[in-house]
């Protein structure tokens, strides 16, 4: 490295030789007078840089330069760059201040925290601030767009459901969730209260290593607040009010009752059911003309269940201060959310609660007590599940009444008792309460271990554990039948019988972590840490469940009746697992500039074989802070370039895929019986063939990335690439063993595939007009990749070409090419292309293909990939920020693209079942005179969106969407009240504000909300939103306020 | 001091240091605990006995056997349906092409036992451990007989094959010649049948029910045998025997086929309990006791086993839930009684004063097994009426021709509708039970007709809802095998086996309280007799297969019903045969006499190919 000075130094002989030699020495110390070692000393005139030197450890400089001279300029990372004139003095000091880059932020990493400059690995941090602008009932979703790879799909909005599908770098899985040091589940994270939480940091790669076994889709760590020292004893009483109102996206709005029996008389007019005979429609004239003339109503089958919003309440109180011996931080958090059901049939309502104490025992011993937890209740009705209400809601016909004679008293009898009116009556079909409960204990004590500076002992201790406490019931109601010609309601008992069922599921965990620590720094230079810790995680899970009958009306089991009682438990819902682990790691960086950590974790899990069951997972990250060497700030100015450095990490992660024992032979009990002799004897099925060598997937990761700062925060960014490759992927042989071998098969360690991703974030902070900003953005590429997929041979190389998937971009959505639609039967006629029953049925409107391989029919062989399904493949997101006086603004945009679904059912096709159909269907070819017969060819049409009623649906690039959208995901304003106002009254702090989520989108998806479509592809049909039927998304309103005592 | 804190934590934390990493799972069990007791082996058998290809209420041709799989209420999807024995709204589908049907898994289960469970013989009496070996045998024919009646030739597998021990390509075991595999079955059943004792216990098998399938099973064959022989697809599969049997074993099928249903006699009869011979019919398949049930399935609320019969066989206006999709045909109905009588000599519909009037004077066991028009079901009425007529004055020919065409073009004097509460001049024009779809869904009649046989008509209307009825499926009753038993007589064709097989039938006429057959009986006889005693039973489907006659009685056929209209002017009920609502029509593929291996086994195992002819 010292040539490359020689060699620069040479650069600079010329100027100076010319200059007069001149020095300048110094002191630079920070804002509380400490020295600064290791700052950046540059001389400089108005046009060059002329030479410089560092600071020593007292931070004393001299530089020597050519009298031209005029500026001394001192730079240090994390602190504002400083210039003074010389004018003509040999001894200038400086006194540094820190600077609002987020390079001084503390970052946390696994198992520790560092500062965002010395951070190797490709770690995201957001602090409770950022993710508190977004107000959501659901942590996971206060995420989206704010992390550059961090990708969410909220399916829906359903009160207490969560469900919210996310992952990191498009790796699929779940994250590992680590809360304050303790693996969670990932309905945890989703039920924090936002208000606890004091950062969040997004383990991308392999930084997630030292999470071994569990790390290979990353990992989200957690940390919640904790009590600081207050001057004189005094605690900060924190109180807020969120109140939401909740309105619902994409609610379809079905037919009228004549334009649905225009419909479906059109349908039977365009069903091709012999060659002459035209079918007869099923509403007569007639039967029309009693609703065009208002003799009959229709039935709004959706504006009878829902409401136009629905609200929701949060409301949190924290207590936090402490001295010298003890700090505490209490929060308590409350959360009620309402459905856009008219009854709110739904209803969630959500307690949590967290005190975290630490203590400094003697001056050496440091220890304290967490303790956290939450309740949480979700009813809904029992009698069907909310998607089929929503079904029924949106397929009913308008011709079928609601109520009985339209008597509100007496609701109709529907097609399979699926009337949405009784539906969403709780007290009429039952209702079912579940309920979670979550408790977390944790002690910790940390010792200085005396004799060895910067070495420390820490114990932690955690006992975990979680209820979920359910009571489902379901009781008989009546429907109706009107019997016009008696004038009598003929009652119809259904949802029977009335049955209560009580199930309840426990699960404990405890994790013991012994560590020591040890940090130091040699010679002011070398930065050394280290860490080994022991780890012991232990998970138990048990339930039961009891059923019975009643008719007595008192929906407890002690009343039930005798017959048909059940009592049993989830064989899935019982288990046992241990882990142990032995982790390491290392820790050296000179003066901040070359950063070296390495980690290493020995996972032995009692899920595999004792043959298979340790497992070693080292990584090693590197990071070169370029900014920081001299002869790039001789090059560029550090005012600049404050910051520039490249990193690199490779990794090998585990993760053992949730899967249980595949080594242990035997039987499982009970399984699939029979009625013999007349009562019901379990089953009971082999285990199979075991695999002793069976163990966890390996994951090897690969990230290189940039981070750069400029000018001091106008502009920062950074730049990541990323490889994964899973080897390991547990998949059984029975894609290549004969069936007739008949033999369960184990899983094998068999499948691979690879991920990468690439990643860029871009900020910019600035101040103009007292009106401070900050915009950033991010936006991440993701692509998955199938290497090798155990599969059955294919029949003929087509159909090898189409299924085979390895070394090709996992799911693959193959479909016809969409040619167009036939706008005249003279187009028809003329067409060579057999579309199917050689055209004969074919009329204008309807949807023509493309033949690929130009065999003149069009059938399967035609179909080629069009799109990727699933996930989007590119999101991204734009926070705006920005604050007056005591105004302040906040936007996130957030979106995502490459992004393809597909509809279905409903959204896919009127009348289907049957039943009605959405309005956008009424945009179709359709005669000019509804009554024309469709196959004479001098009928005279009018042109639309869709074919005439009746035609296959959309199929191919037709079907499939793109759902790219670009979402106002929150967008805030606050107002903070005057101090000077406010300590009259004794308050610190009162800030009130506005705030929307959802609040508009952009995209080309119609009809739908793009997070909320029919499905996802291929044969995932229900992955995304039950065909659409699938609770609603929702935008909400709010004002808050928060205020501090 | 100092040394105590650090004793302190490293000991107060490692009381959790305790845990081992071998913790065995908690709900597995091991061999000798389930071969040493007899409770352990019924375990064993009763993951087979619950998982036996039985075509019960919830089996649908094109997706099999549907336990525990979430549409298993759709019990309209059935075989029924594919004959024109019913009609629904919906098409099963193709119905031949298979469902992947391959259950080596459960085969390589019963081989299991029948090679370990000798070796804890020492553990029961001779006659106890002799049972429940004969059962292993008797199931194991049970799935090899679901194979071959689908697939033809299939590979046998009697031993214990593993893997990874033994490579793919050894493990690649061909196809059996059809023959063969029938060989097999019934080598099978004799074991059953010599090892198995005579105890009769519900939902098992003894010696008995084993002769009971042999007597099918060989049945099959013989026909496959002597029918396959002249109408079939070529091919390479046939050419192999594969698909296919020398006509020359037909005989020996017959004869075996003959002997035990023989064997059964004496040992099972027909249900006789009540004297009214229709609801004699109707109890015989919800009597738990009846001694006519050889071989059932039950199904309990309890074990969430339930199937939804009465839900889905009739309307909603006596249930609680369903869909009733799918109604018998006029066409069976004129299997038990020929021509309705609902047209007088001049061509004009007969006038009802009532609609029940039709049922006058027909077969006791079709009235069982088949709801009329008029008929009563839980105190209420069958309603069934297509519409009112203000006059009516031609022929029941000549109305039809406009009345099919089109509502718009109705003529004036008929009101149809699909709303049940619309009223003409006071009066319904649609009956509370049919007929009519309003825009194909609708659980009313679309034939006129609903069926009868198994609806638990001692149910309350609101526990006939979706997966509530509990009434067993009899997979083998005694008058299946007299009917297997008068088949194989006929086939057989000796004048002694005849005059067996018109004793036969005759018990069974009796019974039915229909008139005895003469004399001149003919195979057509037999079989027309078991298309009415068996039917909505899922025989038809295999029946018209195994005759090699689907094709023709499939040939793009369509079905009827009849349907009653109230005649406004003259307060009278007439009935029209028209065709069924749904105008569909039926059609058999020749090759659909075999279906398709499944296309994931032929890619593992290229050794069995060829595939069945056509495919």
């Amino acid at each position: 490295m010292k040539k490359v000075y020689y060699v620069l130094l040479l650069c600079l002989l010329p100027l100076y030789l010319m200059a007069q030699q001149v020095a300048v020495k110094g002191r630079v110390t920070d804002e509380k007078g400490a020295p600064v070692f290791g700052a950046n000393v540059v001389l400089e005139n108005d046009a060059k840089r002329l030479g410089g030197g560092y600071t020593n450890e007292n931070g004393e400089y001299t530089v020597h330069a050519g009298s031209t001279a005029t500026k001394v300029t001192v730079s240090f990372v994390g602190y504002k760059a400083e210039t003074q004139l010389i004018n003509g003095r040999s001894t200038i000091d400086f006194v540094l201040q820190l600077s609002n880059s987020s390079l001084n932020d503390v970052v946390v990493v696994g198992y520790g925290n560092q500062k965002k400059a010395t951070v190797a690995g490709s770690v995201a941090t957001l602090s409770a601030k950022e993710l508190t602008v977004t107000k959501n009932e659901n942590v996971v979703n206060m995420l989206s767009g704010k992390i550059a790879g961090v990708r969410t799909v909220q399916l829906s909005a359903e009160p207490g459901s969560f469900n919210t599908q996310y992952d990191i770098r498009g790796m699929g899985g779940t994250p590992l969730i680590i809360i304050d040091g303790i693996p969670r589940s990932s309905g945890d994270l989703s039920r924090m209260n936002p208000d606890e939480i004091e950062s969040l940091s997004v383990l991308k790669d392999a930084a997630a290593a030292i999470y071994g076994v569990k790390s290979a889709n990353g990992v989200i760590v957690v940390t919640t607040k904790r009590g600081a020292k207050n001057d004189n004893g005094k605690f900060n009483l924190n109180y807020s009010i969120n109140q939401s109102w909740q309105q619902f996206l994409s609610v379809p709005q079905g037919v009228g009752a004549v334009d649905f029996m225009l419909l479906t008389n059109e349908r039977d007019y365009s069903g091709f059911n012999n060659f002459f005979a035209l079918r007869s429609p099923t509403y007569s004239d007639a039967n029309i003309s009693e609703y065009l003339s208002g003799n009959k109503q229709g039935s709004d089958w959706m504006g009878a269940i829902t409401r136009k919003s629905a609200p929701q309440t949060q409301h949190n109180v924290s207590l936090n201060g402490g001295t010298d011996k003890v700090r505490y931080y209490f929060g308590f958090g409350y959360l009620n959310q309402g459905s856009i059901f008219k009854t709110n049939a739904i209803n969630y309502d959500k307690y949590n609660f967290r005190s975290n104490v630490d203590v400094t025992l003697t001056k050496r011993l440091r220890g304290g007590v967490n303790v956290s937890g939450y309740v949480d209740n979700k009813n809904t009705p029992q009698g069907r599940s909310v998607w089929e209400i929503l079904k029924y809601a949106m397929n009913y016909q308008p011709t079928v009444p609601i109520y009985a004679n339209n008597n509100p008293l007496y609701p109709g009898v529907t097609d399979e008792n699926g009337n949405p009116v009784a539906l969403i009556d709780n007290n009429l079909v039952g209702n079912s309460s579940y309920k979670n409960k979550n408790f977390q204990g944790q002690a910790y004590l940390e010792y200085d271990i005396p004799g060895v500076e910067g070495l420390y002992a820490r114990g932690v201790y955690n006992y975990g554990m979680g209820m979920a406490d359910n009571t489902t019931g379901k009781k008989t109601y009546n429907l109706y039948l009107y019997d016009a010609q008696n004038d009598l309601y003929i009652p119809s008992a259904v949802n029977s019988p009335s049955w209560v069922n009580r199930g309840y599921y426990t699960s404990t965990t405890t994790v013991m972590q012994l560590s020591l620590n040890y940090k130091r720094t040699f010679a002011k230079r070398h930065n050394v840490n280290a860490m080994f810790l022991y780890e012991e995680n232990h998970q138990k899970g048990d339930n039961f469940q009891a059923q019975r009958n009643y008719s007595l009306g008192i929906p407890y089991l002690f009343a039930g009746d005798n017959a048909d009682q059940r009592g049993s438990m989830d064989g899935n819902g019982l288990y046992e697992t241990v882990m142990k682990s032995l982790i390491g790691r290392v820790g050296y960086d000179y003066l901040g500039r070359y950063i070296l950590e390495m980690t290493v974790r020995n996972d032995g899990s009692s899920r595999f074989s004792p043959a298979a069951r340790w497992g070693l997972f080292p990584a090693v990250l590197g990071a070169w802070r370029i900014s920081e060497e001299p002869f790039v700030q001789r090059i560029i100015d550090p005012r600049i370039l404050s910051n520039l450095k490249v990193r690199g990490s490779y990794g090998i992660l585990g993760d053992d895929a949730n899967i249980n024992y595949q080594w242990v032979a035997g039987y499982n009990y009970p399984g699939q019986g029979a009625i013999l002799g007349g009562t019901y004897v379990n089953g009971i099925n082999s285990q199979g063939v075991t695999n002793q060598q069976f163990t966890w997937l390996k994951s090897k990761t690969f990230n290189v990335g940039l981070d750069m700062d400029l000018w001091n925060g106008l502009l920062s960014g950074s730049v990541d690439y990323f490889v994964r490759n899973r080897t390991g992927l547990p998949a059984a042989k029975s894609a290549q063993v004969p069936g007739t071998v008949g033999l369960p098969l184990p899983l094998e360690n068999l499948n691979s595939d690879q991920n990468t991703s690439f990643e860029i974030v871009l900020g910019h902070r600035s101040k103009v007009a007292g009106i401070q900003y900050n915009i950033s953005g991010n936006v991440a590429f993701t692509r998955a990749k199938n290497i090798y997929v155990e599969q059955t041979r294919q029949g003929n190389s087509y159909l090898n070409y189409k299924n085979n998937l390895n070394n090709r971009i996992a799911n693959m959505w193959w479909g016809p090419l969409y040619g167009g639609q036939f706008t005249s039967y003279d187009q028809i006629y003329n067409y060579p292309i057999n579309t199917g029953g050689g055209n004969q049925a074919v009329l204008p409107g309807d949807y023509y293909y493309q033949d690929i391989n130009e065999d003149g029919v069009i059938d399967d062989k035609d179909q080629v990939p069009i799109a990727i399904r699933d996930k989007p493949m590119v999101n991204f997101g734009m926070t705006i920020g920005a604050s007056w006086k005591g105004f302040d603004l906040n936007v996130l945009l957030q979106g995502a693209a490459n992004f393809h679904v597909e509809y279905d059912e409903q959204y896919a096709e009127p009348l289907m079942f049957g039943r009605s159909a959405l309005v956008q269907f009424l945009d179709r070819w359709h005669p000019a005179d509804p009554k024309a017969n469709v196959f004479d060819p001098k009928t005279e049409w009018v042109a639309g969106n869709y074919p005439i009623t009746g035609r296959p649906r959309a199929q191919g690039d037709k079907a499939v969407q793109n759902a790219s959208y670009l979402r106002v995901k929150s967008l805030e304003i606050g107002y903070t009240l005057p101090h000077q106002l406010l300590k009259r009254v004794g308050v610190q702090n009162l800030r009130i504000y506005g705030n929307s989520y959802n609040l508009a989108t952009i995209t080309g998806l119609k009809y739908s909300d793009p997070e909320h479509p029919g499905k996802s592809g291929g044969n995932q049909n229900w992955d995304y939103g039950q065909a659409g039927y699938l609770y609603p998304q929702n935008r909400t309103y709010s004002v808050g306020a928060s205020v501090t005592f | 001091m100092k040394l105590k804190y650090l004793v302190l934590i490293l000991t107060g934390l490692a009381f959790g240091a305790c845990n081992k990493l071998d913790v065995a799972p908690l709900n597995i069990i091991k061999d000798q605990d389930i071969f040493t007791s007899e409770t352990g082996v019924n375990a064993y058998l009763a993951s087979i006995y619950g998982s036996m290809p039985i075509e019960d209420f919830i089996y649908r041709p094109e997706r099999g056997f549907m336990n525990g799989d979430g549409e298993r209420w759709q019990n309209f999807m059935q075989p029924g349906n594919l004959t024109g024995e019913m009609v629904g709204r919906y098409n099963v589908g193709d119905a031949a092409q298979g469902f992947g049907f391959w259950p080596y898994d459960k085969i390589r289960t019963i081989n299991y036992m029948i090679v370990n469970f000798p070796k804890y013989a020492g553990a029961f009496t001779q006659d106890k451990f002799n049972q429940l070996l004969g059962e292993a045998y008797f199931c194991r024919a049970y799935f090899y007989f679901a194979l071959v009646k689908r697939y033809g030739g299939v590979p046998i597998v009697k031993t214990l094959q593993s893997y990874p021990e033994q490579s793919i390509t050894d493990l690649s075991v061909p196809r059996n010649k059809e023959q063969e595999v029938y060989d097999f079955i019934g080598s099978d059943l004799d074991s059953a049948i010599a090892l198995m004792g005579d105890a009769n216990i519900r939902a098992r098998a003894n010696k008995y029910v084993a002769a009971g399938y042999k007597s099918r099973a060989m049945l099959y064959a013989g026909t496959i045998a002597k029918y396959g022989a002249t109408n079939y697809v070529d091919g390479e599969a046939r050419q192999k025997g594969l698909a296919g049997i020398p006509a020359d074993q037909a005989t020996r099928y017959f004869q075996a086929a003959y002997d035990a249903a023989k064997l059964v006699e004496g040992h099972y009869s027909l249900y006789r309990k009540n004297d009214n011979k229709e609801q004699n019919y109707v109890d015989l398949f919800l009597d738990q006791s009846s001694p006519e049930s050889m071989y059932v399935k039950d199904y309990s609320m309890s074990t969430g086993t339930a199937h939804s019969w009465d839900a889905t066989m009739t309307c909603r206006y006596m249930t609680a839930d369903g869909d009733a999709a799918c109604y018998p045909t006029l066409d069976l109905v004129e299997k038990f009684t020929g021509p309705l009588p609902i047209t007088n000599p001049d061509g004009t519909p007969k006038r009802f004063d009532d609609r029940a009037a039709l049922k006058q004077g027909l077969e006791p066991r079709l009235l069982a097994s088949i709801y009329f028009p008029g008929a009563t079901l839980r105190g209420k009425e069958f309603d069934i009426q297509r519409g009112i007529y203000k006059k009516f004055n031609g022929t029941a020919a000549e109305e039809l021709a406009n009345n099919n065409t089109s509502v718009w073009d109705q003529p004036d004097n008929l009101i149809v509708s699909g709303d049940i509460n619309q009223l003409y001049n006071g009066r319904r024009v649609m009956g509370l039970a049919g007929m009519f779809a309003t825009a194909g869904n609708d659980s009313r009649t679309r034939t006129g007709f609903y069926v009868r046989k198994y609806i638990n008509y001692k149910a309350d209307q609101a526990s006939c809802g979706l997966y509530q009825s509990v009434q067993s499926w009899i997979d083998m009753r005694y008058a299946e095998v007299l009917l297997n038993r008068a088949e194989a007589a006929m086939e057989l064709g000796t004048a002694d086996k005849t005059a067996d097989a018109l004793n036969v039938i005759n018990q069974l006429r009796d019974r039915a309280g229909a008139a005895p057959a003469g004399a001149n009986i003919t195979i057509d006889t037999v079989r027309n007799e078991r298309m009415k005693e068996l039917a909505f039973e899922h025989h038809s489907w295999w029946d018209l297969r195994r005759w090699r006659i689907a094709d023709k009685v499939l040939d793009n056929t369509r079905f009827y019903g009849i349907y009653p209209y109230w005649i406004e002017n003259e307060n009278k009920y007439i009935l029209l045969k028209q065709e069924e609502m749904g105008h569909r029509s039926f059609f058999f593929e020749k090759k659909w006499y075999y279906e398709p291996l499944p296309g994931g086994e032929l890619g593992k195992n290229p050794n069995l190919y060829p595939n069945n002819p056509g495919y």
